[in-house]
Order: structure tokens, then C-alpha cells, then sequence
């Protein structure tokens, strides 16, 4: 197989081939992206799930605290026996309608957990750090759309100084009750609180440890996989349920610390979520995050890209078998048209030496009858030209077909004479001379090639006889023929100019390869097609070439030779 | 038909009686006492009152109240190996402690929290040793989260007539979740209120003593300081008999005292003092346990002869035995004498052992927060001091056994941080982890466990 056939098949199968994996490629990664959207939905609804239960759990918190704190009338004792029972309390306090904290009451005597408590928010029932708390949670229940506005009223007097009382600016007050977060012990607190009918204020810190265990308690733990080997490779919708692989949710604080964390998959540090949603309220802060096997994320898209692979394959065998096939039939062709070729070469060759001598004995005859009286010759003379420049016609013919093969095995050589050409052109034209007499063609010789040069006789009797040859077959109607010669510089230059049709300049290149005709009609001029291809052919080796250009006069066409 | 169930009623409030009488053994004793029934005159000084309580003995193990126990393991990486065969060996083992009637639940933990073992009735032992079985180690220590669903299972079947407790193993730091001292403190005192008890039970060097004993005390379980896996079985089996042994639930203490006397601290149990009111509970009695506070007074200078009420106390409790819940009251007085000897004389020696221990028992916590600050002068200052005390005390009441022993682990505390250099020294560690165990011992009244020193 030739290489350039090679390089064609290739490019056959694989310009199709890229096209479409290409194509293919972009489609299959834009449905990843589009299954990883659907995943990415499909965690967030999850998490959304949780944050749902972890919204239930705070409201349950929520209806029991709104019990714990319809408190009207009090006594400090019951309040503390209140503190002491109820697991989910840490402090309870109250501030009176005028903004009077009542009770932890910081001028009484305290027991430690109100003392800590106090200490420790004390700017909330005083300073201005309530009030950008306030309005900090004004704007995020703005925000979230909820109801929970700012608790507990503010002022700018000191917990000490007890005869100031706190000052509510009323209109923040509409609503009866809310969560509050306050930050100390390194870590958020609740708080709950409700406004009384009496306009009392009562509120409970929640315990944190434990509202945080509770909160635990309520999301799921991680089950143990009765199976961990059963994973992947599933359908699409298989690879989408969530359950069919390990996932690693985690509840995380204001400050990113893990709080708690469920499900099989092992995260290593510092890897970004996959997806994540804030906590319910009043847990703003806090976040629920899904953390996804990168294996998993390339397994949505998996499936797509194999199906995709195994269409590449087929379409990339369907195309290597039609290009085989192809291949096949044209390298038979090619074997035919050899075989062809070859055996009209042999025709040709073995046509040669009975023409030779049928020539010889013509010409012996011509000698002959030369000899004999005018009268008695006349008749036989005539038709022993005839027969002269048939046979003459018929060796230009083979000649021609058994150049062409040695062209085609580029085992043509010029084999050099020191020769003048004018001579050899006469020669040349003499011999058409008789047929071209007979269709009343005229010849103007305007020779000028007098020196010798070192030229191969066959090359220019083949290169001119087909140029004459062309006159005489299609440019008969013209009546002329004029074949001019000069010389510089050691080229030959030689034009053959007829006054037939012509041919059209868009025909030019044409004309000169093997076998090309203006006209496929059948009633178009004898010819076998591929003269001018020879005498191209011829030329190039001896150095030169042929062109047609337009004739002076515009009528015919005119053939210019060069050799050297 | 009216009058007939008036003398139903009748009849059965008889009974009631009768019974409550022919029950005192079943009775939890209430003994308060001074440390000196005779006071100096004139002075104003400090004194000690004891507050005990001792609980009645659980005849046969078929008496005892039904368990609802939450065992929640450390499987995290470095309990991998030994350890955790062990554990599992000897919670398997502990486990065939309990009978049809009670109620267990396991729970595992590394970075993550399995319930293993949802809260199930203890019918088919099978099922649950089979899932212990199966507990393999990795991972980190999510041991908040693991407290979290312990308590959550418990919860599941939470009765006032069930010992309920969280019995939490672990060797290591807690890594994942809230891991402060503070935080798991604060869990183990909102467990209490809903009477469960977690026991933590800590492996080797590893662990974070502070946070598990605050986890322990808070919430009136038993800590304990393992350094072998070896002891395990051991362990788990004491921890199982404790909780089988409960006689008394929730026994809220309220103390008043009279004006004038100022209550300064209570040593022995978390309590909140009130103004002249101490209020405390104590999560459980076990059998025949002896248990006690003390209460620090400040008593005002009174002149000779006089007697003055030094405080009254009522104890309400969860009788184990009767499903009731009991009310015990008692108080106390104190003379005041010129006489030095007549004030020498009145010492109680039982109640002064009882003072000192846990009085020491706060100095040498103190000891201890000077080394974890770093502060090896005054840790060994403050453990000098300490051993000073219970030496003048020792002197003073030579008796007492447990003074002896308490001045004696002082001196070898002293011996083990000799020569250490920094707070993570692993001499220090061992120091720490032995002074907690000692301190929790003293504070909860346990017996000494042989073995856990050094």
C-alpha cells in the first residue's frame, strides 16, 4: 500500500472520526454538568430536609420555652426551683415594663450560676453592644422573613446602677416574642423571651451544651453499610439516589468548627463542600454542608462518556470498514488499468516490426516503380503513397502509445545529438506534407534554427509530429499551418500556429493531460488523447516545455516548444 | 356504698402506715453534724458542717430497680488493637450483669456516631454482644456527639423507677464537636436534672481528664481512670455492679441556715447557695453507701453558754425500693464555751477526716490548676500547703485511716512531679490524671480503687 493511500484512509476515518468525538465531547460534558446540577438540586433538598427538622426541633424548643416563660407574678425561689428542674434551662430572667432588670436582680445576693450569668451578659441588658445586636437581628429576621424581632430592651446605664431604669423605645416592641443569640464562653447562646400582657419582659438562656445535644440527637447518626462493595457502577438514576453511595454531612458553627457530622465518607481537612445552606433559624450563623466523593461527582457524568466511547469505537470501525472497502476496489481498478495498459504495450510492441517492414517493402516499391515509366507507375505510385503515410501514421501512433508507457515509468531518457534543428524540422513537416496536401492545408515555414545543438532526434520528431498531428485532426478547416523555429542561448524554440477553432482559454491546462478531448462526441476527430500529454512530457525531460498563447490573430491556436 | 369505700380508704391508709413503719430499714439515713458541737466564744470563725446521707442495703439482686444504660464507646483510631478488644470483652461481660427487665443501648463513635444498639429491652442478649462484636476501630473522637445519642436513647425510655446512666468509655482527646471541659460539664448538669448519670471511663494517658470527670461529676455518674486495657472487665463489671446497687434517686438537699450564719462554700456536690438557702442534689445512693457535703459557715462571734441553730436540713429522695418519693429532715446546733479544752473536746473526729479530705481535696485541685497553667512553683507550693494540712489534721486525728493514705498520696504526688520541668511532661500527665482520679474519689466518697496510682 503506497503511502499516500495510507494518509488518505487515515484521514477518512479519522477527520469524521475527531469531528464527531468532538461534538460528541462537548454534548457529553454539558449532560455532566447538567447530572451534576441535578445532584447538586437533589443534595440541597437534602439539606434542606435536615434544616426542616432542625426548624421543628427549635420550634418544639420554642412552644416549650413560650410555656416556661409565662411567668406573671414570681417569687425569686420559684424562679430558682424553675432553674433547677428544667434540663434545657440555663438562666431565666426578668425585666419589668419599665426596663428594670427584676430578677437575676444584681443588688440581691446571687447564687453562682446567676453571678456567671450576669457577668457574663451584662452588655446585654446594658450596653451599646446590645444595640448592634439588636439591630443586627433585626436585619437578619428582615432578611429571613420572620417574626422574631429584637428582645430585650437597651439603654446606656450600667448593671450597677440599678435606679436607672432600662428605656424601651416602644415602637421596636410590637412583637411578643423571639430568639435571641448572644455571643460569650467563646461560643453562641440562645436566648427566648416574651413580652407579658402585663408588658413584663421574660426570657430564658437556654444551656448550650445541651440545646446543641439535643440537636445532635434529632439528626441522623451514621448507619454502618452492610455492604460497602455494592457501590457504583449503577444506572444513572441509580448513581443520582443519594443513599446508593457514601456522603459526609456536617452541621458547622459560626466560626466553622464541626459540630456534629454524619454518614460514611471520610472528608479530609480542608476540603470545600459540596454544596451548603444556612441553619434554620435562630441558628443563622450556623451551616449544614454536604461533602460528596470526587469519584461520585465523576461517576454522575460516567456512563455518558462510555456510551459516548463505545459509539466513537463503532462509528470508527464502521469508517476503517467502508474505507477498506473503498481501498479495496480502487486498488483492483488501478490493478485492471495496469494490466491494460501493459498488454497494449505489447500489442503495440508487437505491432511495431511487421509495420517496420511493411514500410520498408513500401518504400522498396517506391524505388521500384521510381524505375519504371511514368505512365505505367502513375496509378500504383499513387497508391503506394497511400500506403506510405498510413503506415507512417500507424508508427506515430504506436510510438506514441509506447512513450506514454515509458513516461508513465519514468524510463524515458533523452539520448543527445549534435544536430541542426531546421533540418530535422524539414524533415518532420515533408513527411506530413502528402496528407496535409490532401486536406488542403497550407504550410509556412519560417525557420531560423540553423546551429547545432546537441538534441534528441525521436523527442523532437514526437514532439512536432503530434503538434502537426493536431493541425491536420482538428484544425483542418483553417487551411494554414505555419511552424516557426529560432534559437538563443542554446534553446530551441518552436511554434506550431493553425487557423482552426482554437480552444478555450479555460481548457488550457486541460488539454495536456492523458486522454482529455474538448468534445466527448463520437463524431468529434479521431484521436487517442494523449498527444499533447507526450509532447509535454517530452519537452520537460529535454529541458524545456510547451504552452499554448493566444494566436496574433486571434483565430487558432498557436503551440510554443522550448527545449534545450 | 359511699360509706363502704370510706372504710376502704380508711383501711388502706392503715396499711400505709404500718407499712412506712415495718420499712424502716429500707430507709436512707439523714446525719447532720458539726465538726465541734462546742464552739470558742466571742469569735467570729469558721466552721464545717456535715451533711450525710447513707443508704439502706439492697437485699438481693432481685429487688434491685431495672437499668436503662447507654453504652457509648470510643472506637476512634487509637483505641485500635487491645484496647478495644478489651472493651469490647468486657462490656460483653458486663452486660451479662442485667436481666429481661432492662434496657440497654450501644453506641459507637470515631469521627461519626453509630447507634449500634438502639435503646432495646435486654430479652435477646444475643442480638446486642453480636453487634459489639462487630465494633472495629478508626478515626477521630466525636465524643460530645457520642454523649448526645447516649442521653438520646436513654431518653427513649426515661423512668423516674429505672437507674438511668450514660456509661462513656474513651482513651482519647475529644476532636470533633464541642470538646471543652466546660461544655461537656454543662451537658452532665442538664442530665442530671432529668436524672441520668454519665460514668466516663478513661483509657490510658490519653484522654482529657478535666472534661471527663466534669462530664462524671456534674451529672453524679462515676469517672474512672483506667491505665491498663487489661482492667477493663474490671471495670465495667464495678461500674455495673454500682448502677445495679441504686437505692435512692434524685436526692434533692435543701439546707437553711439561720441568719447570722453566712453559708461561704459547700464542698462534696455542685450545690447553689441561696442566700441561707443550699439547695443540692445528688444524682443516687448506692447500697449501703455513705455519702456526704459539707457546708462551710461563717458563724458570728456569741458570747458563752448560748446555743445557736446552725442549720436545718430536709432530704427528698426516689425511693429505688418503693417507687416513693421519701422526705427526711434533721438539724443541728452548736454551744458556745470559754473553755479551750471543752472546745478540743467536742471535735468529732469522723466528721474532721471527712472535712479535711474533701477541703484537701479542693486545695490539690488547685495544685493542679497551677500546672496546667504552667506554674510548677506554685503547683508544688500549693501541693505542699495541702500536705501541711493533712498532716496538722493527721496529727490531730491519727485514727483516721484515710487521712493517713490522703497525706500519703499527697507525698507521693509531691515525689512524682519532682523533677518534672513543663505541664506536658508525661510525668505530669500521670500526676494529673492520678490527682483527678483521687480528687473525684474524695469528692464522690468512693472507695479508694487499688491499683490506680502509681
Amino acid at each position: 500500500m503506497k503511502p499516500r493511500s495510507i494518509i488518505l484512509i487515515l484521514l477518512i476515518v479519522l477527520l469524521p472520526l475527531i469531528l464527531l468525538a468532538g461534538a460528541s465531547l462537548r454534548l457529553a460534558s454539558s449532560e455532566k454538568e447538567a447530572l451534576q446540577k441535578r445532584f447538586r438540586e437533589l443534595m440541597e433538598d437534602r439539606l434542606r430536609d435536615i434544616n426542616g427538622g432542625i426548624r421543628r426541633n427549635f420550634e418544639n424548643i420554642e412552644r416549650e420555652m413560650q410555656q416556661l416563660t409565662a411567668i406573671d407574678e414570681f417569687d425569686v425561689s420559684q424562679l430558682r426551683q424553675l432553674i433547677r428542674i428544667q434540663p434545657r434551662v440555663l438562666q431565666l430572667f426578668v425585666i419589668s415594663e419599665k426596663g428594670q432588670l427584676l430578677y437575676p436582680d444584681p443588688t440581691q445576693i446571687l447564687n453562682s450560676t446567676e453571678r456567671n450569668f450576669l457577668l457574663n451578659t451584662a452588655k446585654m441588658f446594658t450596653g451599646q453592644d446590645l444595640r448592634d445586636a439588636v439591630l443586627q437581628q433585626e436585619n437578619r429576621s428582615e432578611q429571613n422573613g420572620m417574626l422574631a424581632e429584637p428582645s430585650i430592651s437597651r439603654t446606656q446605664d450600667k448593671l450597677q446602677d440599678k435606679q436607672a431604669p432600662l428605656r424601651a423605645p416602644g415602637g421596636l416592641f410590637n412583637a411578643a416574642q423571639g430568639w435571641f443569640v448572644w455571643y460569650w464562653d467563646r461560643g453562641l447562646n440562645l436566648i427566648y423571651w416574651q413580652r407579658r400582657s402585663s408588658g413584663q419582659i421574660v426570657g430564658v438562656a437556654l444551656e448550650r451544651g445541651r440545646w446543641i445535644a439535643d440537636l445532635i440527637a434529632e439528626l441522623p447518626d451514621t448507619a454502618v453499610a452492610p455492604n460497602s462493595s455494592g457501590k457504583g457502577n449503577g444506572s444513572v438514576s441509580q448513581q443520582l439516589n443519594p443513599n446508593s453511595f457514601e456522603t459526609r454531612f456536617r452541621l458547622t458553627n459560626s466560626s466553622a468548627e464541626t459540630i456534629y457530622q454524619w454518614g460514611p465518607f471520610n472528608v479530609s481537612d480542608g476540603v470545600e463542600p459540596f454544596c451548603e445552606i444556612p441553619v434554620a433559624a435562630p441558628l443563622h450563623s450556623w451551616r449544614l454542608q454536604c461533602f460528596v466523593p470526587e469519584e461520585q461527582l465523576n461517576l454522575t457524568g460516567r456512563s455518558a462518556m462510555t456510551g459516548l466511547l463505545a459509539g466513537l469505537i463503532a462509528v470508527a470501525l464502521a469508517l476503517l470498514a467502508m474505507a477498506w472497502v473503498l481501498y479495496r476496489d480502487y486498488a483492483s481498478g488501478m490493478r485492471e488499468a495496469a494490466q491494460q495498459v501493459s498488454f497494449v504495450n505489447q500489442v503495440s510492441h508487437e505491432l511495431k516490426t511487421p509495420l517496420t517492414n511493411i514500410r520498408l517493402y513500401a518504400e522498396l516499391l517506391e524505388t521500384d516503380l521510381a524505375s519504371m515509366s511514368p505512365e505505367d507507375a502513375d496509378r500504383p505510385m499513387g497508391r503506394l503513397n497511400v500506403i506510405l503515410s498510413e503506415g507512417q501514421r500507424l508508427s506515430r501512433l504506436i510510438g506514441n502509445v509506447l512513450t506514454f508507457a515509458r513516461q508513465k515509468r519514468q524510463s524515458l531518457q533523452p539520448h543527445r545529438q549534435l544536430l541542426v534543428p531546421d533540418e530535422l524540422i524539414k524533415q518532420i513537416v515533408d513527411r506530413f506534407r502528402p496528407a496535409l496536401d490532401s486536406l488542403a492545408i497550407r504550410i509556412d515555414l519560417e525557420l531560423d534554427a540553423k546551429v547545432a545543438m546537441p538534441i534528441d532526434p525521436d523527442f523532437l520528431e514526437q514532439i512536432l509530429g503530434n503538434l502537426i498531428s493536431n493541425v491536420e485532426k482538428y484544425a483542418a478547416s483553417g487551411k494554414l499551418m505555419r511552424v516557426r523555429s529560432s534559437q538563443a542561448e542554446g534553446v530551441l524554440t518552436l511554434s506550431v500556429e493553425d487557423a482552426g477553432p482554437g480552444i478555450p482559454i479555460s481548457k488550457w491546462d486541460e488539454v495536456f493531460r492523458p486522454f482529455s478531448r474538448l468534445s466527448q462526441s463520437v463524431s468529434y476527430a479521431a484521436g487517442t488523447g494523449i498527444g499533447l500529454s507526450i509532447a509535454r512530457g517530452l519537452a520537460r525531460e529535454h529541458g524545456g516545455d510547451i504552452t499554448i498563447c493566444q494566436n496574433e490573430c486571434d483565430i487558432g491556436c498557436r503551440f510554443r516548444v522550448t527545449m534545450q | 356504698m359511699k360509706a363502704l369505700t370510706w372504710i376502704q380508704t380508711a383501711f388502706l391508709l392503715c396499711g400505709v402506715v404500718f407499712a412506712r413503719i415495718g420499712e424502716a430499714s429500707d430507709q436512707v439515713k439523714l446525719d447532720v453534724t458539726p465538726v465541734r458541737g462546742i464552739l470558742k466564744e466571742g469569735e467570729k470563725q469558721t466552721t464545717w458542717i456535715r451533711v450525710g446521707v447513707e443508704g439502706f442495703k439492697l437485699e438481693s439482686s432481685k429487688q434491685r430497680p431495672p437499668v436503662n444504660l447507654a453504652i457509648v464507646l470510643d472506637k476512634s483510631g487509637s483505641m485500635k488493637g487491645e484496647k478495644i478488644q478489651q472493651a469490647i470483652r468486657g462490656a460483653i461481660d458486663a452486660l451479662s450483669l442485667l436481666g429481661p427487665n432492662d434496657i440497654v443501648s450501644v453506641i459507637t463513635y470515631d469521627s461519626t456516631v453509630n447507634v449500634l444498639v438502639p435503646a432495646t429491652k435486654m430479652t435477646d442478649i444475643e442480638t446486642v454482644t453480636k453487634a459489639i462484636r462487630s465494633i472495629t476501630a478508626d478515626g477521630n473522637t466525636a465524643l460530645f456527639a457520642g454523649v448526645s445519642k447516649g442521653a438520646a436513647e436513654i431518653r427513649k425510655f426515661l423512668d423516674k423507677e429505672r437507674v438511668n446512666r450514660v456509661i462513656l468509655l474513651s482513651d482519647g482527646i475529644a476532636n470533633v464537636g464541642p470538646s471543652s471541659p466546660g461544655e461537656l460539664g454543662a451537658l452532665g448538669a442538664t442530665l442530671l436534672k432529668e436524672n441520668i448519670s454519665v460514668s466516663s471511663l478513661g483509657l490510658g494517658l490519653g484522654y482529657n481528664e478535666d472534661l471527663m470527670v466534669q462530664l462524671a461529676a456534674k451529672s453524679g455518674g462515676n469517672h474512672q481512670f483506667i491505665e491498663q486495657a487489661t482492667e477493663l472487665a474490671d471495670v465495667f463489671r464495678k461500674e455495673f455492679d454500682d448502677v445495679l446497687s441504686v437505692v435512692a434517686q434524685e436526692v434533692d438537699i435543701q439546707i437553711t441556715i439561720p441568719p447570722g450564719i453566712r453559708p461561704v462554700r459547700v464542698l462534696g456536690n455542685e450545690a447553689d447557695i441561696n442566700g441561707q438557702q443550699v439547695v443540692t442534689r445528688l444524682a443516687q445512693i448506692y447500697s449501703r453507701q455513705n455519702k456526704h457535703i459539707v457546708i462551710e459557715v461563717e458563724v458570728p462571734a456569741t458570747e458563752n453558754g448560748s446555743k445557736l441553730q446552725l442549720a436545718n436540713v430536709s432530704v427528698d429522695y426516689t425511693n429505688m425500693k418503693t417507687n416513693q418519693r421519701d422526705r427526711l429532715s434533721g438539724n443541728t446546733e452548736v454551744k458556745f464555751s470559754m473553755s479551750t479544752a471543752e472546745v478540743e473536746k467536742s471535735l468529732n473526729g469522723k466528721v474532721l477526716a471527712d472535712v479535711v479530705a474533701l477541703v484537701s481535696s479542693e486545695q490539690s485541685k488547685i495544685a493542679t490548676s497551677f500546672l496546667d497553667a504552667g506554674d510548677l512553683t506554685r503547683c508544688r507550693q500549693a501541693l505542699k500547703e495541702n500536705g501541711d494540712f493533712l498532716e496538722r489534721n493527721v496529727a490531730l486525728y491519727p485514727s483516721d485511716s484515710r487521712l493517713l493514705e490522703l497525706s500519703r498520696a499527697n507525698k507521693i504526688q509531691q515525689v512524682q512531679l519532682d523533677g518534672v520541668k513543663s505541664n506536658s511532661d508525661p510525668a505530669a500527665n500521670v500526676y494529673r490524671k492520678g490527682q483527678r482520679a483521687l480528687s473525684y474519689g474524695v469528692d464522690q466518697q468512693l472507695e479508694p480503687k487499688p491499683g490506680a496510682k502509681p
